[in-house]
């Protein structure tokens, strides 16, 4: 469960959250640069409240007023990136192990659960290339990976299907679908991502609130 | 499929014509001076074996020190804003254009054994850095810094929060992002900076000087030994030249296939 009131301010815009998230997948949806990923960004603590409150789990990550904010890192957060963001200096296989490594995980153990977090988004045979070596597709799949094997309450997902070629969709969508995160938040702008009757978040002049699916 | 050519103006190419010649011509007139024949001869002699043992101890120290040293601050200068920063910034490129002797005179008036902190270094620690090797590393790392810091830096800017924020989601602390993958990520901007910092600390003279002196086999490093030679020996003064110039060459010819060309 994901409380977020409160609001965050760039130069002369606002935005204005009134989100209470239950488990499941939330689509977000609205217009370009409304503040799509901005939603996402102030989740996973890469931006900060300027007043409100946002709790995961019952946790207070982020209030201002009592001076309280959870670095990222410290979150239960994971994060597909729509620009992927791959360490250059890593394997696509040590890409998607970092996660586990970070937490203790041993290279072994790491690397296995790596390899079958790239099988479930069909990419499998890249696992000893480095990112500059892949298309775009494949370094959408392989950020889609990493975040899938970083274990958290929240994952959040910022166009993951963008650069994914049409036949591959379906697979990589229902992949992400089934996630075992308890609560994933979804930006996307295409239509046929959001499944019918879904919950969705509207991000539309200046305000981010829950919608009713249709 | 390549660009046509493009005809260059006159008023462009006669002024570029000139730099070069500005650039080459020292290099030209070095060599047709070297004594070919007695080089080795003359660079293996006791004195100048000394002056190069002194120099490889000093830039190599001063290298590892604006390692040691500027990563960090690097690192502070690229990831933080503000006035402190913008102020730090200026006081590390000082050396870069501040003359070598200034720069030695005043650490001669810091660390010097009547110096503000050399004083204390002397009566509590007994560590005199004047006339010393200690003392020439020192002086060396105060020119060659910039040099590591602006590289690292500059492609710690170009690389931006992206990838310490995906880190960070990943679950990585900051410092964990620090060794797994901004270290790694610029490893060859390191390199690159470690070239740098050392070529200019090898070729460190003003502030060496006036800071360390010229004794032999102990601050007297290969361009002061050059300096020295000059009026009694030219011959050697040469030769010692052009073993710098060789350094400083392949230093770029190095840099050039890993970073100059990128």
């Amino acid at each position: 469960m994901i409380s977020l009131h409160g609001h965050v301010l760039r130069g002369s815009l606002r935005l204005d959250f009134d989100l209470d998230v239950e488990p499941g997948v939330h689509y977000v949806v609205g217009p370009n640069g409304a503040g799509k990923t901005t939603l996402l960004r102030v989740l996973a603590g890469l931006e900060a409240l300027d007043g409100g409150e946002l709790a995961i789990d019952g946790q207070t990550v982020d209030r201002p007023a009592g001076g309280r904010f959870v670095a990222a890192h410290r979150r239960p957060v994971a994060m597909a990136f729509q620009d992927h963001r791959l360490f250059p200096h890593l394997s696509v296989l040590d890409n998607v192990a970092f996660p586990a490594r970070r937490r203790g995980a041993s290279r072994h153990d790491a690397r296995t659960a790596a390899r079958r977090h790239l099988e479930s988004v069909g990419v499998g045979d890249i696992a000893r290339r480095r990112p500059r070596e892949l298309s775009v597709g494949q370094q959408q799949r392989t950020a889609i990976a990493r975040a899938l094997a970083t274990p958290a309450a929240l994952l959040l997902l910022d166009e993951p299907l963008a650069a994914i070629d049409d036949a591959s969709r379906t697979l990589i969508r229902s992949r992400l679908r089934s996630a075992t995160h308890p609560t994933t938040v979804w930006v996307s702008h295409d239509p046929s991502d959001v499944e019918a009757g879904s919950r969705r978040i509207s991000v539309e002049g200046g305000a981010v609130r829950q919608t009713l699916g249709s | 499929m390549s660009a046509p050519p493009r005809p260059t103006p006159p008023a462009i190419a006669v002024p570029a014509a000139f730099a070069v010649a500005l650039l080459a011509l020292p290099v030209v007139g070095l060599l047709q001076r070297a004594p070919w024949s007695t080089l080795l001869e003359r660079l293996t002699s006791a004195e100048i074996l000394d002056a190069i043992r002194v120099s490889a101890t000093v830039s190599v120290v001063a290298a590892l020190l604006c390692l040691a040293l500027g990563l960090p601050l690097a690192w502070i200068l690229a990831r933080h804003e503000g006035r402190t920063i913008a102020v730090l910034r200026i006081l590390v490129l000082l050396p870069m254009v501040l003359p070598p002797v200034v720069g030695g005179t005043a650490l001669l008036f810091a660390l010097g054994r009547r110096g503000l902190f050399g004083e204390w270094l002397d009566r509590w620690f007994g560590i005199t850095l004047p006339f010393t090797t200690a003392g020439a590393v020192v002086a060396a790392t105060f020119v060659a810094l910039p040099f590591f810091v602006t590289t690292v830096e500059s492609a710690l800017r170009d690389e931006g929060p992206a990838l310490d924020e995906a880190a960070a989601l990943a679950g990585a602390s900051p410092w964990q992002t620090f060794v797994h993958v901004t270290l790694p990520s610029l490893r060859g901007s390191i390199a690159a900076g470690v070239a740098l910092s050392w070529a200019r600390a090898l070729g460190e003279f003003g502030a060496t000087i006036t800071f360390a002196g010229s004794l032999g086999g102990r601050t007297r490093t290969l361009p002061v030994e050059a300096f020295l030679a000059l009026e009694q020996d030219p011959e050697t003064a040469i030769a010692v030249s052009v073993l710098l110039l060789a350094i400083s060459l392949s230093v770029l010819a190095v840099l050039r296939g890993r970073w100059l060309d990128r």
